[in-house]
């Protein structure tokens, strides 16, 4: 008989195992009924922790509300910082607005003395 | 539309919803939330036991995951990031609480075991000493357990969200299921375990 496969059981309950080694496997448990036996302890264990039953969670909705009031406001960080680096193109933006604001304040208002002065 | 289609629709609209919600969207993130508050409060329950310790932790991990959103990458496995969140919650939770029973299982009173093991235990008996014998693992395997048996992951998604290597997780695996064979064999639940020659 070739050598007990009590290491693999676990993974081969689990579909885990592959190629050679689940061949192997397979071979032994055909002439093996100790490793049978463990494999069949090991589904009966699998069907006993199947029958603890989840329990009764407050709706995802309601939870998800909850989770949202808990919520911290470190996110805002990010928008704030996005918001700076906004505000730092924004200065070159704003100084030439402001100047191209002032040139046509004074160019009008040359052309307005101009226009008078010949009126 | 095939199921593949379907899932990868969910996928997208998934990235989606982190993409958002990395940029401060609190109702993206509200989502999320929905998408996976039933199996983050799973995980949590089956590593507790404890209803009003797994909202808490659950609540919890989905803040922990809010405030480091960035550094989730979206080529990996959402649910299984909030799954190591959610574990690593759990525990921190219940060192808190201090509420965990890790000899629990042998408090229980036996009945005459000649009876049989039909005969022994109501529905409700089997469940509580099964949720017992799974409280009193170690933490760590426990947490692989859990990943296995009720959220029926595979070995490499537990690795990934455990963040440890395949073999650790095979071999934390077998060392629970090792344990609560032991202890429910006791209990005439299953086989004694055969002698190996």
């Amino acid at each position: 008989m070739s050598k007990h496969v009590t290491e693999w059981l676990n993974a081969y309950l689990d579909g885990e195992l592959q190629g050679s080694q689940l061949h192997q496997v397979e071979a032994h448990l055909g002439e093996c009924e100790s490793c049978m036996t463990e494999l069949e302890a090991l589904e009966k264990l699998s069907g006993l922790l199947q029958e603890v039953p989840a329990p009764e969670f407050t709706s995802p909705e309601r939870f998800a509300a909850q989770v949202s009031l808990r919520l911290p406001h470190e996110q805002k960080t990010i928008y704030r910082k996005t918001l700076l680096e906004v505000g730092w193109w924004m200065i070159p933006v704003g100084l030439l607005a402001v100047w191209v604001f002032m040139s046509t304040s004074f160019l009008m208002s040359d052309i307005l003395s101009t226009a008078s002065n010949f009126g | 539309m095939d199921i593949f289609s379907e899932a990868r629709i969910t996928t997208g609209s998934e990235t989606e919803l982190v993409t958002r919600a990395k940029n401060g969207e609190r109702n993206a993130f509200s989502e999320l939330v929905c998408i996976h508050a039933q199996g983050v409060r799973n995980v949590i329950y089956r590593m507790c036991g404890d209803l009003q310790i797994a909202e808490d932790a659950a609540q919890e991990t989905f803040i922990q995951a809010w405030l480091h959103l960035a550094s989730y990458r979206p080529q990996t496995s959402l649910r299984n990031w909030l799954y190591r969140i959610a574990v690593n919650a759990a525990t921190d939770m219940l060192r808190k609480e201090k509420r965990i029973l890790p000899n629990a299982l042998e408090d229980l009173q036996l009945q005459d075991p000649q009876l049989g093991p039909e005969a022994l235990y109501s529905q409700e008996e089997r469940t509580a000493l099964v949720q017992k014998a799974i409280l009193s693992l170690p933490e760590a395997s426990r947490a692989v357990l859990v990943l296995k048996e009720y959220e029926g992951m595979s070995y490499h998604e537990i690795a990934d969200a455990l963040d440890i290597p395949i073999g650790t997780v095979m071999s934390r695996l077998n060392y629970a299921r090792k344990v609560l064979k032991n202890k429910l064999e006791k209990k005439y639940f299953l086989p004694v375990e055969a002698e190996h020659v």
